[in-house]
């Protein structure tokens, strides 16, 4: 029993003193990534709109079919199948690396939600790669 | 407990729950009770006016009900990870939630300028059921920081800089979560000490009136109405998603209720205009933004 205390209390202080170092530097890291855009636009709209961002992969298919179809110029696809994240249109995210077939890209996105508490200041997940662009949308009037 | 005012004085005017000045005390439970079914269904504010008010004889406030999974340990810097679903119930009417949040810490208190700031000191694992009161919030929509309803765009909302809460959790099978406007009691399997302040992001959420809830509850036979959301689309008019509101019948069936949600975007100064997963009835928004402006005055 003392010795599974010791060695818990050990784990813990090993833990607390880990996780700070590890996280200097995976920000330290992840600013040395290259920057993206992530916006698209629907047809008939010049209003760049939020790009969806799956968690993980499992609802890849429903997502990459939806894309396919804004690209294409189908505007009444619709979505069943994953919920509806989106990404700031004028603030960049960090690309990680892309799936074997490049149609996502994984990216971070350091966006602040403006304060409140709906996103704290982490986002990551898997974005549809065409809509990753190198510059921000025009500005709208 | 009856709670008792002094004959002459009576007690404040509600629509929804008696009170007779020259009884002096209530004369029907109050109507959202078996919320709380820990407590009396005649008592007002539970017994607590100063801490909470009941303007309308409704359910006071935010009232939270959910499980809870996480981890998390750091001193300043660190990692955490947490999930949550549940129900909240409010003045205009119930959400059902998923919430989740994985993030790296980084103590933003150290940056100037920074009005985010996280912070995490200690750890705490555990699973657990949850209730949660949130005094400081008349609906859920202001409870997770969406405090501004505007109609300027359809339904987007303005983030107007609420910082996330901290919270001070310290959990040994039975815990305690303090907030600076709400409190809670956790009961599972969790141990540990944590002092943090980092928002939890909302996944996804549902919110619907009583009466639109009523509406998904007749319409299935489960004892726990699942909600789901289906057929969402993109309305590049007003740049918003719209959806329709199903639910699931015993044999697995999808129903849909005909109830539609838009998505509550947020939007800032930048022309950022994002959704969250955040979804509420248009009759919803119009009796959350009535009572919370009410409460304001």
């Amino acid at each position: 029993m003392k010795r599974t205390i010791i060695f818990l209390a050990l784990l813990a202080i090993v833990f607390l003193i880990a996780c700070p170092i590890y996280v200097n530097w995976y920000y330290a890291d992840l600013e040395k990534k290259p920057q993206k855009y992530p916006y698209v636009f629907y047809s008939g709209s010049d209003k760049p709109a939020s790009l969806l961002i799956i968690d993980d992969l499992d609802p890849k298919r429903e997502y990459i079919n939806y894309y396919d179809k804004i690209f294409r110029g189908d505007n009444s696809a619709v979505i069943n199948g994953f919920s509806i994240q989106g990404l700031p249109q004028y603030d960049p995210v960090y690309v990680i690396k892309y799936t074997d077939d490049s149609i996502l890209a994984k990216v971070v996105s350091l966006y602040h939600h403006n304060s409140i508490k709906l996103g704290g200041d982490y986002k990551t997940g898997w974005v549809y790669a065409r809509a990753l662009h190198d510059k921000p949308p025009p500005k709208q009037q | 407990m009856l709670l008792f005012l002094p004959g002459g004085l009576g007690c404040p005017y509600h629509k929804l729950h008696a009170c007779p000045h020259r009884v002096g005390r209530w004369i029907n439970v109050d109507p959202k009770y078996f919320y709380g079914p820990n407590f009396s269904p005649y008592i007002n504010t539970f017994d607590n006016p100063i801490r909470s008010n009941d303007k309308d004889g409704k359910w006071p406030e935010v009232t939270y009900l959910y499980f809870e999974g996480g981890i998390g340990a750091g001193f300043g810097y660190g990692v955490y990870a947490i999930e949550q679903t549940g129900l909240a119930y409010d003045k205009v009417g119930k959400t059902h939630f998923t919430m989740s949040n994985f993030i790296y810490v980084k103590n933003q208190n150290l940056q100037e300028g920074s009005n985010n700031p996280q912070y995490l000191t200690g750890g705490d694992v555990g699973l657990s059921a949850a209730a949660k009161q949130d005094y400081g919030s008349y609906t859920f929509l202001q409870s997770i920081g969406m405090p501004s309803i505007e109609w300027g765009s359809g339904l987007s909302i303005e983030a107007n800089g609420k910082i996330s809460e901290p919270s001070l959790k310290a959990a040994f099978g039975v815990g305690f979560v303090i907030g600076n406007h709400s409190f809670g009691v956790t009961a599972g399997i969790s141990a540990g000490f944590k002092i943090s302040n980092i928002g939890t992001e909302v996944k996804e959420s549902i919110s619907l009136t009583d009466r639109e809830a009523g509406v998904v509850n007749d319409a299935t036979d489960l004892w726990r109405e699942p909600w789901i959301v289906t057929d969402k689309h993109y309305d590049e008019k007003t740049g918003l998603w719209s959806a329709t509101v199903s639910t699931r019948n015993k044999h697995d069936k999808l129903i849909p209720t005909g109830i539609v949600i838009q998505s509550a975007n947020v939007v800032d100064e930048k022309g950022n205009n994002i959704p969250l997963g955040i979804w509420v009835s248009p009759q919803y928004l119009q009796e959350a933004r009535a009572v919370e402006n009410k409460g304001k005055q």
